[in-house]
């Protein structure tokens, strides 16, 4: 898979008391990648600092850090915005049968059995309760559309570092893409 | 109502899709994959036991919204 050595877990949204510790948001609410004691990197290339002390705010998605070498207010202020990054190595080994979101994003996606190309997966978004990868295909007018595909198990077959491959009911893909035939 | 309960015989292998955000989500639809608009396009939606008593427009938000995908696992 195209696996970055880094995932974008969080972001800073604010400053918090006069002892630099920061407020972030988690991209994943039910993420413990931002446990006590873990490296962070501040942003994509930025420097690493390590947490030494993390509070989760209740009922929010919102976690409290104190970061080492971020010793006063000014300092937190000017991380505002700053994507906090954690190694994979770090986080606790996928199971078997589960892949990062983020490694999904830029793959082909392909139904199972030969048939062409149904896109390329370009973002993700939700419903609310499921996770959904919007994947953009260009027509024969040569304009690029947009179709949303859930990410679960039951449509999801396989996962390579080329293509997604997918099972899925009549009805979901636009009209152009489907098959004749149920699959 | 009736398109989802027939998809559901069928072995739920059709999406159906529905401008009728104000249904509430019966006990039978329970397992059926729907695409509910969202005034601008169909959102997909597969309906689990939590949505019983739900409304399908709750699930079919009318705002653009891009995630961050994070640390987020899917599962295959």
């Amino acid at each position: 898979m195209t696996s970055k050595p880094t995932l974008a877990v969080a972001s800073v949204v604010a400053a918090h008391g006069i002892r630099g510790a920061v407020k972030v948001h988690l991209h994943d609410p039910e993420s413990e990648s931002l446990a006590l004691g873990r490296t962070v990197q501040l942003g994509a290339d930025g420097r690493y600092a390590k947490i030494i002390e993390s509070s989760r705010v209740p009922g929010k998605n919102i976690v409290r850090l104190q970061l080492s070498g971020v010793g006063d207010r000014d300092q937190a202020e000017a991380l505002r915005g700053v994507e906090l990054h954690v190694e994979r190595a770090s986080l606790p080994p996928l199971a078997e049968d589960e892949f990062y979101l983020e490694d999904a994003i830029g793959l082909a996606v392909e139904r199972a059995g030969a048939s062409p190309s149904l896109g390329v997966v370009v973002g993700l978004t939700s419903n609310g309760v499921q996770d959904l990868f919007e994947v953009e295909w260009s027509g024969a007018d040569g304009h690029i559309h947009e179709w949303l595909l859930p990410v679960l198990p039951q449509f999801i077959e396989d996962i390579d570092e080329r293509r997604l491959l997918v099972r899925l009911p009549i009805g979901l893909l636009p009209a152009a893409l489907e098959l004749d035939e149920a699959p | 109502m009736e398109k989802i309960e027939t998809a559901l015989k069928e072995g739920g292998r059709r999406v159906v899709k529905t401008w009728s955000r104000r249904s509430t989500i019966l006990p039978t639809f329970v397992g059926a994959n729907v695409m509910v608009h969202n005034g601008h396009k169909f959102i997909p939606l597969f309906i689990t036991e939590n949505m019983v008593g739900h409304k399908l427009g709750e699930f079919a938000p009318t705002r653009t919204f891009r995630g961050h995908s994070g640390d987020r696992k899917g599962k295959k």
